[in-house]
């Protein structure tokens, strides 16, 4: 069971990142910047809670303000850029987002126990060392399960909210933004408006996911939230399928699988990894999942579009 | 040091210590530029060659770092093992690094020539992880040694100290841009490649083999990504498996200062990225190298997003 657990909980949370770089996708946006949005929500949550006493909702949704924010900010002057050059302004910012963190040391020293023999520990955003301690479920007696829950029910307002998105103004305004610029200025769309906003959710998206993230951990590390995490959570949803969100949720979930379902290949897995990716790309490049194969499931199930 | 002795001298001669403490100041900004302009010339090599296969296919090869690492590592193997010249192994260096450039053309990039621009972004992020898996299995994850009778070499310059190896990279550096720049500008290959990068259905109309230039563009980018490895290896005495992942991620930061698909640039950004990396530890502390070279980036492509030397185009 709690092998299950743990591995649905990473699914969750690699299902936030692939939604949140889906749908600054959905404009035609490649962003590398979720890591940094997916560190800012971790680390001012964590800091919300521990530090200045908020509650834990508060906090996790103060962290995704807070990315949203940033990304708004960070959005604003890039947006300009097309193509790859948006990607690595946007890796450029996500590592300095990671670099203030890796600096950054505020808090204050807490006995790690009542006998006072262990040695003081700090209590806050450390620089390298990370932000260690971070015990919010286990001071006010939140237990696994429930804090299982909460990230199960982030998961599912956001399926909810993207399958509404799609069928929404907004998301067809999002996919006419995607066809082309000039298509949609012609249509009367505000494009740079609709990037912003895709890029605030994004951010939003990523930053609760980093609050449910540090809670979960108790520890984080700048270290984990480097451009690698946001180049896997575009492999998800590259895999996975750019088409429709369900492929980014489907990309996600396979990719936390695989490496356990290839564990029988022991030391090898990673090369086995590699392979799939290439054999992915040639043979089906719009992901596993796109539109076609969603009617045809959709017929399948009886179901009228 | 030299800070520690100019503080003890008496008290009464300010204005002297202050003046030898600006010259003192002075004497290491300028060595450390000297030591960033040098450790520049290794970035501009990762990205010439890089800058290459963007010029001419408009794709990112995430996989030119670790066609790099093998530079290293033939060259390693071949001076460890095989006790061969720094020439032979210089050489082999090369073919190494060509072959593995080829098989990343042939199974990343031309299935995928009518892909959209993520597809090869993916496939070889996918080369990049099995190459290192592969010399790791062999190699270890350990930092490996590349023997050189340039170690702990040094010309001393007036002043100044200069590294042997980083002048050898510098002066090899400047042969290779050259090389490449009269490939591309001179002969009929490098006119057949601008064609292709121009428009590559007229080009193919214009009875141009189009998977032949994609290849030769893969040999020569892979060359000088062996060529960088190599060097490389030399300058810092060592080689891990790990490398060709911050070089690609070095190089990708160069190509975008320098102007993408922009040779010169390459060769300039790699320089400037050398510089403010050596400064910003210079003068910020090492904490911040990092952050002080990605704000250059980034300023640099909101105020002028085609790069120092890239070509104004409508879409960037």
């Amino acid at each position: 069971m709690g092998y299950w657990q743990t591995l649905i909980t990473y699914s969750s949370f690699n299902i936030i990142l692939a939604l949140s770089v889906y749908i600054v996708l959905s404009t035609g946006q490649l962003s590398v910047a979720q890591a940094g949005f997916y560190c800012i929500g971790a680390y001012v949550s964590a800091m919300g809670t521990m530090l200045w006493g908020i509650p834990l909702i508060p906090a996790i949704l103060l962290g995704g303000l807070l990315s949203s924010l940033t990304a708004i900010a960070m959005g604003i002057p890039v947006l300009r850029l097309k193509g790859i050059y948006l990607a690595i302004a946007t890796l450029a910012f996500s590592e300095i987002v990671r670099v203030f963190f890796h600096n950054l040391k505020c808090g204050h020293f807490i006995k790690a126990d009542i006998t006072g023999k262990v040695a003081d520990q700090w209590l806050g955003p450390d620089g390298a060392v990370g932000f260690s301690f971070i015990t919010y479920n286990l001071d006010h007696g939140i237990t696994p399960l429930e804090y299982f829950g909460l990230i199960i029910l982030y998961v599912i307002i956001l399926l909810v909210f993207f399958y509404l998105l799609e069928k929404s103004r907004m998301g067809y305004g999002f996919s006419a933004v995607r066809q082309g610029d000039a298509v949609a200025s012609f249509l009367g769309l505000n494009i740079t408006r609709i990037k912003i906003i895709a890029f605030s959710l994004g951010g939003f998206i990523a930053g609760v996911g980093g609050g449910l993230y540090s809670h979960y951990m108790t520890v984080i590390r700048p270290e984990q939230f480097d451009f690698s995490l946001s180049f896997l959570a575009i492999i998800f949803v590259a895999i996975g399928g750019t088409e429709t969100f369900w492929g980014s949720v489907f990309g996600a979930v396979l990719l936390t699988f695989l490496p356990e379902w290839l564990r029988v290949l022991k030391d090898y897995r990673m090369i086995f990894y590699g392979l799939i990716l290439i054999f992915m790309m040639v043979y089906r490049q719009q992901g596993l999942i796109d539109r076609d194969l969603l009617r045809v499931l959709r017929k399948y199930l009886g179901k009228r579009r | 040091m030299i800070f520690a002795r100019i503080c003890s001298f008496p008290a009464a001669d300010l204005g002297q210590v202050n003046k030898h403490f600006r010259k003192a100041k002075m004497y290491f900004y300028i060595q450390t530029l000297l030591n960033g302009l040098m450790y520049g010339c290794t970035y501009s090599l990762i990205a010439i060659g890089f800058t290459m296969i963007f010029g001419t296919m408009n794709l990112i090869n995430l996989a030119h770092g670790d066609v790099i690492m093998v530079g290293t590592f033939v060259g390693i193997v071949l001076v460890t093992y095989l006790k061969m010249n720094l020439l032979t192994t210089f050489i082999g260096s090369l073919i190494g690094a060509i072959v593995i450039g080829l098989l990343v053309e042939r199974f990343c990039f031309r299935p995928l020539r009518t892909a959209h621009e993520l597809a090869p972004l993916i496939s070889t992020v996918g080369a990049s992880i099995i190459i290192e898996e592969v010399f790791t299995k062999i190699f270890g994850s350990y930092t490996v040694e590349f023997p050189n009778p340039f170690t702990f070499s040094g010309i001393k310059m007036g002043d100044y100290y200069i590294r042997t190896n980083y002048l050898i990279v510098l002066i090899l550096g400047l042969v290779f841009m050259v090389l490449t720049y009269l490939l591309i500008d001179k002969t009929k290959l490098g006119r057949a490649m601008r064609a292709t990068a121009e428009n590559f259905h007229a080009a193919s109309l214009m009875g141009i083999n189009i998977n032949r230039i994609y290849q030769m563009t893969f040999v020569v980018a892979s060359a000088l990504g062996g060529a960088a490895g190599f060097l490389l290896g030399i300058s810092t005495s060592s080689g891990t498996t790990q490398m060709g992942f911050t070089a690609t991620l070095k190089g990708l930061v160069v190509i975008v200062l320098g102007g993408m698909g922009s040779i010169p640039g390459a060769m300039l950004g790699g320089i400037l990225l050398g510089i403010v990396e050596f400064e910003s530890v210079f003068i910020l502390g090492a904490r911040y190298r990092d952050a002080a070279a990605y704000l250059l980036l980034f300023v640099l492509l909101v105020l002028k997003p085609a790069g120092l030397l890239g070509e104004k185009t409508e879409e960037r």
